[in-house]
C-alpha cells in the first residue's frame, strides 16, 4: 500500500493517464471511472447553458421555442443576429452604435488603467518613500469593500461633475484600479535590482527606467492586465445602467437589457436574446482562449501570493 | 566618463542643463520620483474612491434632491431603512441567498478542483480548468439572459427535463418560494470558475513529499487529507469564502434581468433595493444609508471569517 515506484512501467495506457492522484492507492478501477464520469458530468452542466445559447442563437426564430426542444442544430441561420442588429423592432435601438460605444470606451479605459497602474505599480515596487506600504495596503483594502456602499456617492459625484450620458462617466471613475495596481506591483517587485542600477549608471532617468526597463519586461503581465480590464469594462452592466440614459450613448449590455425588457414574452424574443448573449460573449471568450495560461496565473496571484 | 558618476539618479538633468533643476540627493530624488509616479493614480483614487466614502456618509444624513434643496435629516434615513418592510425583506433575502450560494458553491468548487488535480495528464487538467472557467468570463447579463430562457415555465429546458421524468413543471421564477433558490442555483452552476482555479493552484502547490512522509508514517487515506490537504488549503478557502460572500451579498444583475425583485418582493436583494431607491424614488439618502449598513455587515463578516480561520491556520 505504501509508495509504489512506477518508473519501470511501460508506456501508460489512456486509463493510466487519467488515473486519479488523490484517490486511495490501489482503488478499484471502477472508482476511477466513477470520478472521471463525475468530472465530465460537472463540466457538461457548467457548459450546457452556453452551448444551449449558442445553438439557439443560430436557429430560425420559429424553431427557438419548441416542445420538445431540439438539442442539435439542423439548419443554422443568421436570422436572430440580423434581427438583433436591425433593432429587433424596438424603437431607438442603434445596436451597432452600442457595440462601438463599448469597444471605444473599453479601449480608452484599458489604456488609461494600464498606464496609470503601471506607473504607480513601478513606484510602489521600486521606490522608497515615506508611508509607501501603508498607502499601498490602504488602496488594496478598498477591494474588500462592497461596491454598493459607495456606488450611490459615485453616482451623485459624477452627476454633479456633469459626466452622466458622456463617455467620461464610463472611463474616469474606475481608472485608478486597485486590482491593476496590485497585479502590476506584485510583478514589478520580482524584477532584479541589478538591471535598474546598471541603467542608472548609464544615465537613464526615472521615466526611462519605467519605459525602457520595466514595461518591456512586464509584457506578459501587461497583456493579462489589459485583457482583464477590457473584459471587466465590456461586461460591466450596473454602472453604465446607472449613469447612461440616452440610447445613443448606451453600451452593449445596457442596450441589450433594454431590448430584452421591451421584448417580453417567449419565442422569437429568446432567439434574439440568445444571439445578444453570444455576441456579448465572443470577445471575452476569444481573449480567454488566447491568454488562458496568463489569465489563470493572474487569478491565482491575487489569492495565494498576496 | 567620470562625470557620469555624480549624476546617478538624476539623469533627467542631462538634456536640459539650462534649466536650474534643484540638486537632489539620492534619497530625496527617490522620494520625489516615488510621489510623482504614483500621482496620476492617487489623484483618480482620491477623487473617485476616497471622496465617495466621505460623500456617502454625508448623503446618508441628508434628504438629497438632484435639483432643489438638500436638507439635513439626521438619522432619519437609517430609521427609514430599518423600518421599511421592503428593506428588511431585502436584507433577509441577501443573507438567505448568500447562505445558499456560498457553502454549496465552495464545496462544489473544492470537489471539482480535487477531481481536476487528481488527473494525471496536465493537458487534461488545463482543459478542464478552462472548461469550468469559461462560463465565468462572459458577462453576468449574458448569463442571466440565457438562464431566463432555461427557467421559462412553458418552453424552458429545465421544465422539459422534469417532464422527461414525469414531474410537474415548476414555475422557477414566478413562485415566491422557488424564485430566490432558482437564482441561487443559477449562481451555483455558473460562477465557480475562479474558485476552482484557486483551489487547483492551492492543491497543486502542496508538496507531494508531505503525502509520502504521511504514507511512511502509515497514515490512511482520510487521515492524510484531513491532516495535510485541508489545513494547507485554509488560506485559499478563506479567500474564496470571503470573495464569494461579498459577491453574493451584492447580487443585482440576475435579480434585475430575471425577476425584478418579484414575485411579491420574494427576490428583492439589498443591491436591488438600493438601485430602486436611487433610480425610481430618487432617494439617494436612503440608498446611501442602506449601502453603509451593507458595508458594516460585510466588513464585520470578513473580520469574523479572518479571526475564525486564523485560529485554524495555526496548527
Amino acid at each position: 500500500m505504501a509508495t509504489q515506484f512506477r518508473l519501470n512501467r511501460q508506456t501508460p495506457t489512456l486509463l493510466e493517464t487519467l488515473q486519479l492522484r488523490l484517490l486511495p492507492e490501489g482503488s478499484a478501477s471502477a472508482v476511477r471511472y466513477l470520478a472521471l464520469l463525475m468530472i465530465l458530468v460537472l463540466a457538461a452542466i457548467s457548459l450546457f447553458p452556453l452551448y444551449w445559447a449558442l445553438i439557439t442563437s443560430f436557429k430560425h426564430p420559429s424553431d427557438v421555442a419548441t416542445i420538445p426542444p431540439s438539442f442539435v442544430l439542423t439548419r443554422p441561420v443568421l436570422k436572430n443576429y440580423i434581427d438583433l442588429m436591425t433593432g429587433s423592432g424596438v424603437a431607438n435601438s442603434p445596436v451597432l452604435k452600442w457595440f462601438w460605444n463599448s469597444v471605444f470606451t473599453g479601449a480608452a479605459f484599458t489604456f488609461g488603467v494600464v498606464l496609470v497602474a503601471s506607473l504607480a505599480g513601478y513606484s510602489f515596487a521600486r521606490k522608497r518613500f515615506p508611508g509607501r506600504d501603508k498607502l499601498f495596503w490602504l488602496i488594496i483594502s478598498t477591494m474588500l469593500v462592497p461596491a454598493w456602499s459607495t456606488l450611490i456617492a459615485s453616482y451623485v459625484l459624477t452627476l454633479k461633475l456633469g459626466m452622466h450620458d458622456t463617455y467620461w462617466a464610463l472611463i474616469l471613475p474606475g481608472l485608478a484600479s486597485p486590482f491593476a495596481l496590485f497585479l502590476f506591483r506584485q510583478f514589478a517587485v520580482t524584477l532584479p535590482d541589478e538591471l535598474f542600477q546598471a541603467a542608472r549608471i548609464d544615465g537613464a532617468h526615472e521615466l526611462q527606467l519605467w519605459w525602457l526597463i520595466t514595461l518591456p519586461l512586464s509584457r506578459p503581465v501587461l497583456a493579462t492586465l489589459a485583457i482583464f480590464t477590457f473584459t471587466y469594462h465590456w461586461n460591466d452592466f450596473l454602472w453604465p445602467l446607472l449613469v447612461l440614459n440616452k440610447p445613443q450613448i448606451y453600451t452593449m449590455p445596457v442596450g441589450v437589457s433594454i431590448i430584452m425588457f421591451q421584448l417580453k414574452g417567449t419565442g422569437p424574443a429568446y432567439g434574439i436574446g440568445m444571439s445578444a448573449a453570444i455576441l456579448m460573449s465572443v470577445l471575452p471568450i476569444v481573449a480567454f482562449i488566447l491568454m488562458q495560461k496568463q489569465m489563470i496565473q493572474g487569478i491565482t496571484i491575487g489569492s495565494l501570493k498576496g | 566618463m567620470t562625470d557620469r558618476v555624480d549624476k546617478i539618479g538624476s539623469g533627467w538633468r542631462q538634456g536640459t542643463k539650462t534649466f536650474p533643476w534643484p540638486r537632489l540627493t539620492n534619497a530625496q530624488s527617490e522620494k520625489v520620483w516615488g510621489f510623482l509616479l504614483i500621482a496620476p493614480f492617487m489623484i483618480f483614487f482620491a477623487v473617485f474612491f476616497l471622496l465617495p466614502y466621505g460623500m456617502v456618509i454625508w448623503l446618508s444624513v441628508v434628504d438629497w434632491h438632484p435639483r432643489g434643496v438638500t436638507e439635513y435629516v439626521g438619522l432619519q434615513n437609517y430609521v427609514d431603512v430599518v423600518e421599511m418592510p421592503s428593506a428588511q425583506k431585502s436584507m433577509f433575502n441577501s443573507f438567505y441567498y448568500a447562505l445558499m450560494v456560498v457553502p454549496i458553491s465552495t464545496a462544489l468548487s473544492l470537489l471539482t478542483a480535487v477531481l481536476i488535480v487528481s488527473l494525471r495528464s496536465s493537458s487534461l487538467r488545463s482543459f478542464f480548468q478552462a472548461a469550468f472557467y469559461l462560463p465565468g468570463v462572459i458577462s453576468g447579463l449574458a448569463v442571466a439572459i440565457i438562464w431566463r430562457f432555461v427557467f421559462d415555465f412553458h418552453v424552458g429546458v429545465l421544465n422539459y427535463f422534469l417532464s422527461l421524468v414525469r414531474l410537474e413543471p415548476v414555475n422557477w421564477l414566478g413562485n415566491i418560494y422557488a424564485a430566490l433558490p432558482s437564482l441561487a442555483g443559477m449562481a451555483i452552476v455558473s460562477s465557480n470558475g475562479v474558485a476552482i482555479i484557486i483551489f487547483c493552484a492551492a492543491l497543486l502547490s502542496i508538496p507531494s513529499s508531505l503525502y509520502d512522509a504521511a504514507a511512511v508514517d502509515g497514515a490512511a487515506f482520510w487521515r492524510k487529507h484531513w491532516s495535510i490537504t485541508l489545513p494547507l488549503l485554509t488560506p485559499a478557502m478563506l479567500y474564496v469564502i470571503v470573495v464569494s460572500t461579498l459577491g453574493a451579498l451584492q447580487v443585482f444583475v440576475p435579480v434585475y434581468v430575471l425577476t425584478r425583485g418579484g414575485p411579491v418582493h420574494s427576490t428583492i436583494t439589498v443591491g436591488y433595493y438600493i438601485y430602486n431607491q436611487l433610480i425610481f424614488y430618487a432617494n439617494a439618502g436612503t440608498a446611501a444609508a442602506a449601502g453603509l449598513l451593507l458595508l458594516v455587515a460585510t466588513v464585520g463578516f470578513t473580520i469574523i471569517q479572518f479571526r475564525r480561520f486564523s485560529q485554524v491556520v495555526e496548527f
